[in-house]
């Protein structure tokens, strides 16, 4: 199992109640598979995804990812391991407006030793891909919505982390642009790599593997992909 | 981290209003503080050399002397050995700058009681030699001439004159001053004393006392009083205390005002910095939660917020220098003229103002710096909320 999550809870004390954003939550993800986790809004899709991102410490349970017990490392541990093993993708895009594409790209470079770095001609054969080519030199908003989640996912791609998280990646896309994303998260999948989706859409169930269901902080696993019927 | 200040400079340039706030602040504050730092060593400098134009600020008389004559005279009638002098010298230790002996006796001029002052040039302590020509220098077989007794002698410069039985070339005649010097001929000291008749005599000493000591009346006089007792017993010590007591005012009014005022710029500058930083933060909240989400630690984002405060406050001290400097050098002159010929630019200035403003932006940036460190990335990423 690449990710593991077991008997995780994940409270937010509020001035008037207590959120349970997670409840006694278990989860887990084979190696290449690609999932979708589905929900209304505010059921705790993203601090699920955070939590095993290894950016959110739940109260209680254990979250293990590549078989290591993230909340056992201590907190630079931790970064150094999500530098490597996990790729964030967002809704907001969060691309750093001061940088170019190429620029932004090649962020996570900054936090890795020299010898472990892919070189640049491997950065443009990814934007290049990513049908970017044209776009290296420009800044994020220049781009389209398209253009920039595209470019966030090369952004978190370029370590090729066995992990892929996406929140939402689609939210702010039209519907070209957000199959496209999927279409890019599918390809990854292929080629080895672990995806999971955060989306309270259904248009994503298509392309998954599995899809996880989260009401109220409660997780239900939908036992069969659903079919073409559900989407739209 | 190489890439980290590469970061630091393009968010710069890319959000330049912010920056371009924070120097100016910076480099205002900067620029002012160099400004009144080099007023205020140009002042130092001139109330040194104020202190030697105006005159003497301690005489030397005869213990014979009656102060009730000497002050209605304006000069001592007694005598003292003008080797007073060379035994003061040979002391070494008095606390003085410059000594300077003279010999004043009434004649008659056309019918008129003129002075006569005979005055030799100034002499320094051993081992401190000076460095600019002190007072009145008047060439042996010369006289200068004040202006009412260069009248009733009718002599111009450069003629001759015959006066208590010898003759004299006059190398100078004074504008009218309204004061005792418009009917007083000067001479040199060893002209004078052999013209008078008294030869090996002087009336008075003129002493200008260290300048470094702020409380004359207790440290300065107080010393030389004790120190010539010893050394002259024969003489009494005065201070005059007007021109003593003016200078060391100015001093303490600078010494007073000027750290205040720089202060209060450090101070208000500083808080600039800090909301400025923490405004940038609030900006960069988003960025600096991707930045963890890719892996950066602490010290990176540390580094990006405080690097940035270290880059804004190394810009703002060179412009800063710069700038206060060419204002100072252009302006000062003309605002403050006392002092305006010690005005001087000084990069002792630059060095301190280049650890300093640094240090001041960094201070300034500390508290959004370790907001930004202490940031919940999970909390800015949350979509939705
Ligand atoms: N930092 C937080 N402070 C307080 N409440 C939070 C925080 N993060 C999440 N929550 C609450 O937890 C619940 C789940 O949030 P979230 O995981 O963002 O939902 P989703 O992504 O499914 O929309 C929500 O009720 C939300 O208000
Ligand atoms: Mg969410």
């Amino acid at each position: 199992m690449i990710i593991e999550l077991s008997h995780v809870t994940r409270k937010f004390p509020t001035r008037n109640a207590t959120v349970t954003a997670l409840s006694d939550v278990n989860f887990k993800l084979e190696a290449g598979t690609m999932a979708c986790l589905s929900g209304p809004s505010g059921s705790g899709k993203s601090t699920l995804l955070f939590t095993l991102g290894g950016m959110l410490r739940p109260d209680s349970g254990t979250v293990r990812v590549l078989e290591q017990d993230l909340y056992g490392l201590s907190k630079s541990e931790r970064a150094a391991f999500r530098a490597t093993q996990i790729g964030f993708v967002f809704q907001e895009f969060h691309l750093i407006p001061y940088l170019t594409v190429r620029e932004n790209v090649l962020l996570p470079l900054g936090q890795i030793k020299h010898s472990a770095r892919p070189n640049f001609e491997e950065c443009e054969k990814l934007l290049t891909r990513l049908g970017l080519a044209h776009r290296m030199d420009h800044k994020p908003r220049q781009l389209s919505a398209g253009e920039r989640q595209r470019t966030a996912i090369a952004r978190a791609t370029l370590l090729k982390p066995p992990v892929l998280l996406a929140d939402e990646p689609t939210g702010n896309l039209d519907e070209n642009s957000a199959a496209e994303v999927y279409q890019l998260l599918t390809e990854y999948r292929d080629q080895g790599g672990t995806v999971l989706v955060v989306t309270h859409t259904r248009a994503a169930w298509n392309y998954a593997d599995q899809v996880f269901q989260i009401v109220a902080g409660q997780l239900q696993v939908c036992s069969e992909v659903p079919n073409q019927s559900y989407s739209h | 981290m190489s890439f980290s200040l590469r970061l630091i400079l393009k968010e710069l340039f890319h959000r330049w209003v912010g920056f371009s706030l924070s120097l100016l602040a910076a480099t205002a504050a900067v620029a002012l503080c160099v400004g009144i730092t080099m007023m205020q060593s140009a002042a130092d400098k001139e109330t040194r050399r104020n202190a030697r134009d105006i005159g003497s600020n301690v005489f030397i008389i005869p213990a014979s002397c009656d102060l009730y004559e000497y002050h209605q005279q304006g000069y001592s009638k007694d005598s003292m050995p003008d080797t007073n002098i060379d035994r003061m010298m040979e002391a070494g230790k008095i606390a003085y700058n410059h000594l300077i002996p003279t010999l004043t006796a009434e004649i008659k001029v056309e019918g008129r009681l003129a002075r006569m002052t005979g005055i030799a040039m100034a002499r320094h302590p051993k081992g401190r030699p000076s460095k600019s020509k002190m007072g009145v220098v008047v060439t042996p077989g010369h006289v200068h001439l004040g202006h009412n007794v260069a009248e009733l002698l009718g002599a111009k410069k450069g003629e001759d004159i015959q006066l208590l039985n010898r003759l004299w070339v006059v190398e100078r005649v004074a504008p009218e001053m309204g004061t005792v010097d418009d009917i007083t001929i000067l001479a040199n000291l060893e002209d004078a004393q052999q013209a008078l008749a008294r030869r090996g005599e002087i009336s008075e000493i003129k002493a200008i006392s260290c300048v470094q000591c702020d409380t004359p009346e207790d440290t300065s006089l107080g010393t030389l009083r004790a120190q010539l007792k010893k050394i002259l017993p024969d003489t009494q010590v005065y201070l005059m205390k007007e021109i003593a007591d003016a200078r060391v005012r100015q001093r303490r009014m600078m010494e007073l005002y000027s750290p205040f005022v720089i202060i209060v710029l450090i101070l208000a500058s500083a808080a600039w910095l800090g909301v400025l930083a923490a405004i940038n933060v609030r900006e960069r909240i988003g960025e600096i939660g991707l930045l963890r989400a890719l892996g950066y630690g602490g010290r990176t984002i540390g580094f990006l917020i405080l690097g940035r405060a270290a880059l804004v406050g190394v810009s703002a001290a060179l412009l800063g220098f710069v700038i206060g400097t060419f204002i100072t050098l252009a302006f000062g002159p003309e605002i403050f003229p006392e002092t305006a010929r010690a005005i001087r630019s000084d990069y002792r200035i630059l060095g301190v103002v280049l650890v300093a403003t640094p240090l001041v932006a960094l201070f300034a940036s500390f508290i959004p710096a370790t907001l930004a460190i202490g940031h919940d990335p999970a909390v800015t990423l949350r979509e939705n909320q």
